[in-house]
């Protein structure tokens, strides 16, 4: 659901490359890609920051999506 | 890529067999088992005091105490496996590696596993010595430092070893550096 796979490849990083700038393992980069884990907001601060993207770009998904 | 950690983080990783950083999704995972554990540990806490008490007024202090003891002993190792198996079905101890190091895989299963056994002849002789202390009477200090039975440790070690060995070596998992 989220976007945030899409963004990282867009930026040209791998997951552990993500993972040490927003200071996560890569299995949780791999869990929030996979909608497996909801992350805090913090996070998804960190992650709209790492990815040079804004968190309706990341995350916001539309009503009949969720 | 461990940052620095405070001393609860440190136990908690150690506890949990957690080998990578403890961040928020592993808290999270953490912190439902361990609160899941809790609920069911301090109930049946209660209950071996109660059965333990029992005994000590039915037949006298020392089967009171051989009971408390004894039933710790397999509650503490029951919850042990509960929580080690949640860990391994919720994949929280996994050793991520990258395949490019499949070298650094085997130093590390091999650290961990020498970690592991240290530990755990230091577990068994405090056990061994309790024991002693409890069924026999034995000086407690004493029993530490003048244990005998080192057939029971080395036949201890040569079951442990192999099995934790494995053990480490199947929370080994390899990633592509492209994902």
């Amino acid at each position: 659901m989220n976007r945030v796979r899409k963004y990282r490849k867009e930026k040209g990083y791998s997951q552990v490359e993500l993972a040490n700038k927003v200071g996560v393992a890569r299995q949780t980069i791999s869990m929030i890609e996979n909608d497996r884990f909801n992350p805090s907001l913090k996070l998804c601060i960190d992650l709209a920051y790492a990815l040079d993207a804004d968190l309706n770009k990341l995350f916001w998904c539309e009503e009949e999506e969720i | 890529m461990i940052k620095n950690e405070n001393f609860w983080t440190r136990i908690t990783r150690n506890t949990y067999g957690i080998f990578d950083n403890l961040d928020e999704y592993k808290k999270n995972r953490v912190n439902e088992i361990g609160n899941k554990i809790f609920m069911m540990a301090s109930r049946i806490s209660i209950l071996i005091f109660f059965i333990s008490t029992i005994i000590y007024i039915a037949y006298g202090a020392e089967y009171g105490f051989l009971t408390y003891f004894i039933l710790f002993l397999i509650q503490f190792f029951i919850f042990s496996i509960i929580i080690s198996s949640k860990i391994k079905a919720n994949n929280l101890d996994i050793i991520d590696i990258s395949r490019s190091e499949k070298n650094k895989a085997q130093k590390v299963v091999r650290a961990l596993t020498f970690r592991d056994t240290i530990l755990s002849i230091v577990v068994f002789v405090i056990v061994y010595s309790l024991l002693n202390f409890a069924i026999y009477g034995k000086d407690f200090i004493k029993s530490i430092f003048m244990n005998h039975d080192y057939l029971t440790l080395l036949a201890y070690l040569i079951v442990f070893i192999p099995l934790r060995y494995k053990h480490n070596k199947s929370r080994v998992n390899f990633y592509d550096e492209e994902s």
